[in-house]
């Protein structure tokens, strides 16, 4: 398979039974998926390594329904993202563990993206990510490693998450916020 | 475990499922008819809780509880107790269920929870203005007044019941006697408040009635009769 093919020729090439392209797209996105279900489970590795793999099964069930004038990117985080939160939730046997109250959803919120402060901001953000990792909760961690890490939009954040826009960038703006303060407690 | 080695064991998992047909990609017919079928159960939702709305609106009006509101504070105690809330929870998880549905659409995840919400019940209360001023009610009215309505049929037939136990009255003037009217009540169906009652008036305003009148009224049963709180004619509707 051509490495330098795009995701969408890929899926596109899997939606027509090429199974290579299956292998090809599984070597792209193990890595990233594995990192990614950090921000969920931070150190069960095995609890991971099995949603990873139900998300690529997944994905190839579901692999007609991608529409591949899209990029695939956020479709597979789309399902990766249910999966994890399905596992949280069956972790922890509650129904409350991973915002399900989503108050953020509520209201209607106007806000712009700035790709430049984004540039600048993506590196204080990943060392203030990796140093307090834990002490964010799993829906803020998800949110600033899709914008900052995985390089999203908002518009493809609200494609993952299935929520507003403007939901996605109030949910950053609290997340980066807590993150803030909890590099203050740090230097006092 | 080092991650290359969880990476290699994920790769084997899938591709032994894939290649021994545990699993297998499902066909764009499945899709069609599973995207077919939301949409058809939203328009059904859609049209279902319109079709409560406009109920809940039209029996409101053909109860001639729509008239407690202009009775003052009893009256509007009055209206809150006699509310439909049977079909406004019904409607209320309607509306629920269609905007989780809608939630499963691209356009439906970009609005926020309370913006769905307002577009949900917008759309269902003018579709139900719709149905509330098409003569489905009204038929569906006669058709429980014989008896002849299936399931919902008692929904329909108790909209003309007296209230008496709430002091709501209603009926058909049959003959005015100094300050007393005779009312009688004949909804026309099969239930057992029919019947004549005596309507007490104040001094001078038995002339503001005839024979044949239709009237609601608030009141308190005494044993010479009903004395009015509050008293409305209407012409045919409600019977």
């Amino acid at each position: 398979m051509d490495s330098t093919e795009s995701d969408e020729m890929l899926a596109l090439s899997l939606q027509n039974g090429n199974e290579v392209a299956l292998e090809a797209l599984m070597e792209r996105y193990t890595g990233k998926l594995l990192r990614y279900g950090k921000r969920f489970f931070a150190s069960d590795e095995d609890a991971i390594a099995d949603v990873v793999q139900e998300v690529f099964i997944s994905a190839y069930e579901n692999i007609r329904s991608f529409d591949s004038a899209r990029r695939f990117s956020p479709w597979v985080y789309r399902i990766a993202h249910n999966a994890f939160v399905d596992a949280v939730r069956k972790k922890a046997k509650g129904p409350l563990s991973y915002d399900a109250l989503e108050l953020d959803r509520l209201l209607p919120h106007q806000i712009y993206e700035d790709p430049d402060e984004k540039e600048k901001e993506a590196a204080e953000m990943r060392v203030l990510v990796e140093k307090h990792l834990q002490e964010l909760t799993p829906a803020y961690r998800e949110i600033i490693d899709l914008y900052y890490f995985e390089n999203f939009s908002y518009q493809e954040i609200s494609e993952v998450l299935h929520i507003p826009s403007g939901t996605v960038g109030i949910r950053l703006s609290r997340a980066k916020a807590k993150l803030k303060d909890l590099l203050k407690k740090d230097s006092v | 475990m080092s991650e290359a080695s969880i990476q290699e064991k994920i790769r084997q998992q899938v591709l032994g499922k894939v290649h021994s047909g545990t699993v297998h990609i499902k066909s764009h017919a499945h899709f069609v008819v599973r995207a077919g079928l939301t949409v058809i159960l939203s328009f059904f939702s859609l049209f279902i809780s319109a079709l409560v709305l406009s109920f809940i609106a039209f029996s409101v009006r053909e109860s001639g509880e729509l008239f407690l509101l202009g009775f003052g504070v009893r009256g509007l105690l009055i209206f809150v107790t006699l509310f439909p809330y049977l079909p406004f929870l019904i409607d209320v998880v309607i509306i629920f269920a269609l905007q989780w549905l809608l939630s499963g659409f691209s356009f439906g995840y970009r609005f926020s929870v309370l913006s769905l919400f307002g577009i949900v019940f917008g759309t269902s209360a003018g579709l139900g203005l719709l149905l509330y001023l098409s003569p489905i009610h009204s038929a569906l009215l006669w058709e429980a007044d014989r008896g002849s309505l299936p399931i919902f049929g008692g929904l329909y037939e108790h909209l003309h019941d007296s209230h008496h136990e709430q002091g709501v009255y209603r009926g058909v003037v049959l003959g005015i006697q100094n300050d007393r009217l005779i009312l009688g009540h004949n909804d026309g169906d099969t239930d057992i408040d029919d019947g004549m009652r005596t309507v007490l008036l104040q001094p001078g305003d038995a002339d503001k009635y005839y024979v044949g009148q239709h009237i609601f009224i608030l009141g308190t049963s005494t044993g010479e009769g009903i004395l009015p709180y509050g008293m409305q004619s209407f012409d045919a509707s409600p019977r």
